[in-house]
């Protein structure tokens, strides 16, 4: 039976989710450790559960790599992946992964290609052996390639006509427009239609290599197991491929105006998301950032925005903003859903708040709360060892260092009030030292708002 | 077998008087398990807790049980509703207090309403766990529901619908299927209610149905994470121990009277883009304590998933199905539903597809399961709660949510056992005895032909 939440996170978004890292001092202990194959990876023994966790991620080697006429390629790739390697051809390969209980998950995202998989301890010989296998072994077997060819298509064709898909594509065209990130990573029916199994082998062989990857991995075995059982997934991996990296990209609305493209929709509720630039996660003021998307519409129940359109006047379900900070780009966007006639009141609210936050900055209680928030949910994101290798993988995606969780709590600790107006001006003005300024923004709309029809 | 429990003893004004009369913690250590504790406070309220030590942070869920298919007769949701006041502040904790005293603590919480429990939940470090006592204890006896308050978030559920159910054509749909499904029993209704019904809700319906439902001998209390019994008890005996237990009256639902009449629910919308089948029949619950449930349950995953029958068949063998699959739902108060359900590709013929869907469930119920199938299903069932033990919230919901509905701790934790326990025969026994087409709604959801968007 169905159920209903007080608030669900709506931002899944149209690239992968902003990853913040921030806490107290957890109880982390992370091993540096390189295998007998010259594999390095991070490692935090859990001796509790007899699972091991892998997140182990390819940078650099995602959707955004990939020229025009090869869009949709590494979606492609990522729904083969469990459909035959080595001699096994699919039923056998997924038959053998039912058996030794293997949990794994291939996620082409836009910048890199993501290989998690969880192992009960006693199987783990078989499963970092069947990872190896796939990455390095891929049969992509007519049958099995015609076959998920055809679910990316069908899968397509649905996604033209969700409401959801149109939208997030209308705003990525504006904020991107021909650069790759501006590309569906599901790819079209043009592109699609046309891939080769050769294509498919090139993919593997240039984005699938060393220098590409990083692991982070949780397990109730020692350093000695863990390392060995890496070289069974990884140590079968070229050393090196070719730098793929798209070119970088400054995201910048129109100074005249808000860039708004509408999706027009006979539905009775209006999604809206809207945006402008961010900023990278090496950004000096990332940490600032962070603290001020909070503070505005961030995770918790207590932003600006939720108070404005939510609390206050029961405009939606839910408002929420984040930072995506991508390797060549970065973005900060919101979402809020708001019945036809009334949408154009939750934006204007929105669009009032992030003018105040760039002309005022936020309050010193504000600033703190937000700190408290930041600092005490790290810990939260590392519940479960799955979640926590993949923290281990994104601190190192991030080039952070292994004392980042020592250090975390001291990046934020030194953000001040004025670092915070300089970034909000920066981010919604376009300029950290200007003193007047307009708030400008890209935003898409789906559905059949009223109010819209001038320029704003 | 886990220590003599008090039942729903009255404690009558006497607000400190805890006396907790017994306490025996029964522990299992086994690998496809988990720990844990239990006590009863002599106001009724249930107290399980599940340790795990891993990181130092601690979920706290309360499950009341009293669920959307409650709701008064005319008011459908209106348990929904309440859930969403209960964050609006109580006379001791007003407004949005409860939020921020979560977020200041990077705390995770929230709620959620189903057919038979609403249920709260927070997540927090170790040092917040007294605070989220403290406030979830106040807001089971002190919330205020005041007219302003209650007018805003009834907009707010409104939006909430909107989003889910009116905004998509699967969301439509499902609700139209669900209300084809029950000729008498509310889950036949929406979780949410009817929009009709949620502008008929007056704050003296909330503050009635609070009244009555939110009481301790009502509601089971879940902490899972690093405590232990020993050591929350005191807190929960200082915050809930206070608040007086009071009768409740008994949950009067319609039941469904014989299916006598096979169903056919057609919904065409002008996104749907590639056709779906839904076949879904009337099947018994644990509750039910008649043995099908294990059965079914086996049932459901023998047909679904990658190496599940009907993908095999349907998607791979004939090529007639985009996706394909099987559900049912073990943990429900009342019968639930064994549900079919599959879609065709871009030019798929969905009409054939009905057909070969007609002839999978006519060939189960003729030659019934393999020892095979069902062996690969039993395969993972240790696996499945290994992993399970990976997210401790998880195991908080599958307690919880069985002793609301009215399951011992003891069927609660045996249920890995009675599923190990199935046979062949079982399974073909159930099927045959739940698949009988008189029972059964079938829903088609169909494209229309209009033009549906445009991007301007």
């Amino acid at each position: 039976m169905g159920y209903a939440m007080l608030f669900r996170p709506v931002l899944t978004a149209v690239f992968a989710a902003a990853v913040f890292f921030a806490g107290p001092a957890s109880a982390v202990e992370i091993q540096q450790l390189t295998s007998p194959k010259g594999i390095k990876f991070w490692y935090e023994r859990q001796a509790d559960l007899p699972i091991v966790a892998v997140s182990a991620t390819f940078v650099n080697a995602g959707a955004a790599t990939l020229p025009l006429d090869k869009e949709g390629l590494a979606y492609l790739v990522s729904i083969l992946l469990d459909e035959g390697a080595g001699d096994m051809v699919s039923a056998k390969f997924q038959a053998y992964a039912d058996e030794i209980n293997i949990d794994m998950d291939f996620n082409a995202g836009t910048d890199n290609f993501d290989v998690g998989f969880r192992t009960l301890s006693s199987e783990r010989d078989n499963a970092f052996k069947l990872v190896g296998l796939a990455l390095t072994q891929p049969r992509f077997d007519a049958e099995a390639v015609e076959r998920m060819r055809e679910n990316q298509l069908d899968d397509l064709n649905r996604r033209q006509a969700s409401a959801g898909d149109m939208l997030n594509r209308a705003w990525a065209k504006a904020a991107f427009g021909d650069h790759p990130y501006g590309r569906n990573i599901r790819g079209n029916p043009g592109t699609v239609e046309k891939f080769t199994v050769a294509d498919l082998r090139d993919f593997v062989a240039t984005r699938f290599t060393r220098d590409k990857l990083v692991i982070g991995a949780v397990g109730d075995v020692d350093a000695a197991e863990i390392s060995r059982l890496i070289d069974l997934a990884y140590g079968g991996l070229p050393a090196t491929g070719p730098r793929l990296d798209p070119p970088e990209l400054v995201v910048t609305p129109p100074t005249d105006r808000d860039d708004i493209t509408i999706v027009r929709q006979n539905i009775p509720q209006s999604t809206v998301i809207f945006g402008t630039r961010g900023l990278k996660r090496d950004d000096p003021d990332y940490y600032a950032a962070a603290l001020l998307n909070n503070v505005l519409g961030g995770s918790s129940f207590m932003s600006r925005l939720w108070d404005a359109v939510r609390a206050q006047r029961g405009l939606a379900y839910s408002v929420a903003t984040f930072i995506n900070p991508m390797q060549h780009s970065s973005y900060f966007m919101g979402q809020v859903g708001t019945n036809n006639d009334q949408v154009k009141l939750s934006y204007d609210l929105i669009r009032s708040e992030i003018d105040r936050v760039a002309r005022e900055g936020v309050t010193q209680k504000e600033l703190d709360d937000a700190r408290s928030y930041v600092l005490g949910s790290f810990a939260m994101s590392m519940d479960t060892n799955r979640r926590l290798a993949g923290v281990l993988a994104s601190i190192q995606i991030a080039q952070l260092g292994p004392d980042y969780i020592d250090r975390r709590a001291d990046f934020y600790g030194k953000v001040t009030l004025d670092d915070i107006k300089r970034v909000a001006r920066r981010l919604f003005w376009g300029d950290p030292n200007a003193t007047e300024g307009t708030v400008r923004l890209i935003t898409a709309i789906s559905g059949n708002p009223t109010g819209f029809d001038k320029a704003n | 077998m886990f220590g003599s429990r008090f039942g729903r003893s009255r404690l009558a004004g006497a607000g400190f008087a805890v006396v907790l009369l017994a306490l025996a913690p029964w522990q299992i250590a086994r690998a496809d398990t988990f720990p844990v504790e239990t006590a009863t406070l002599p106001n009724g309220l249930q107290v399980v807790v599940i340790p795990d030590h891993r990181a130092p942070i601690v979920t706290q869920i309360i499950y009341y049980k009293i669920g959307s298919s409650d709701s008064p007769v005319g008011l459908s949701g209106l348990a929904h509703m309440l859930e969403h006041m209960m964050f609006q502040g109580t006379s001791t904790t007003p407004g949005s207090v409860f939020h921020s005293a979560v977020a200041i603590h990077g705390g995770d919480e929230n709620a959620f309403t189903q057919n038979d429990v609403t249920a709260y939940h927070q997540t927090v470090g170790k040092e917040a766990l007294e605070l989220v006592i403290q406030l979830e204890s106040d807001r089971m006896h002190n919330l205020t529901i005041s007219e302003t308050a209650f007018r805003s978030e009834l907009q707010v559920v409104e939006e909430e619908r909107r989003m889910r159910t009116e905004n998509t054509p699967g969301g439509l749909f499902s609700e139209q299927f669900g209300a084809a499904q029950y000729l008498a029993h509310p889950y036949g209704l929406p979780t949410i209610g009817w929009m009709g019904d949620i502008e008929r809700y007056t704050r003296e319906d909330a503050v009635a149905w609070y009244t009555t439902w939110y009481v301790p001998n009502n509601a089971v209390l879940v902490f899972a994470g690093d405590t232990t019994l020993a050591e929350v008890l005191p807190l929960v005996q200082r915050y809930y121990g206070p608040v007086p237990s009071r009768a409740t009256p008994p949950r009067i639902r319609a039941q469904e009277p014989p299916q006598l009449a096979e169903r056919r629910v057609i919904f065409r919308d002008s996104r749907v883009r590639q056709p779906s089948i839904t076949r879904s029949y009337i099947a018994p619950t644990r509750n039910a304590r008649d043995g099908m449930a294990a059965p079914l349950s086996m049932l459901a995953q023998i047909l679904s998933g990658g190496t599940g029958r009907l993908n095999q068949s349907l998607v791979i063998g004939q090529k007639i199905a985009a996706g394909a699959g099987a559900g049912y739902g073990a943990g429900s108060m009342d019968p639930s539903t064994f549900t079919f359900s599959a879609s065709v590709g871009r030019n798929g013929d969905i009409a054939a597809l009905e057909t070969a869907l007609d002839a999978e469930i006519a060939k189960l119920l003729k030659d019934g399961v393999t020892q095979e199938e069902l062996d690969r299903v039993k395969n993972g069932i240790d696996a499945s709660y290994t992993y399970g033990r990976d997210q401790v919230q998880s195991l908080a919901r599958l307690v919880g949510g069985g002793l609301a509905i009215g399951l011992t701790m003891a069927e609660v934790q045996s249920w890995p056992e009675e599923l190990k326990r199935v046979t062949v025969d079982d399974v073909n026994k159930a099927a045959r005895a739940v698949l009988v087409r008189p029972h059964a709604v079938t829903g088609l959801l169909l494209p229309d032909t209009a033009d549906f968007a445009t991007v301007r």
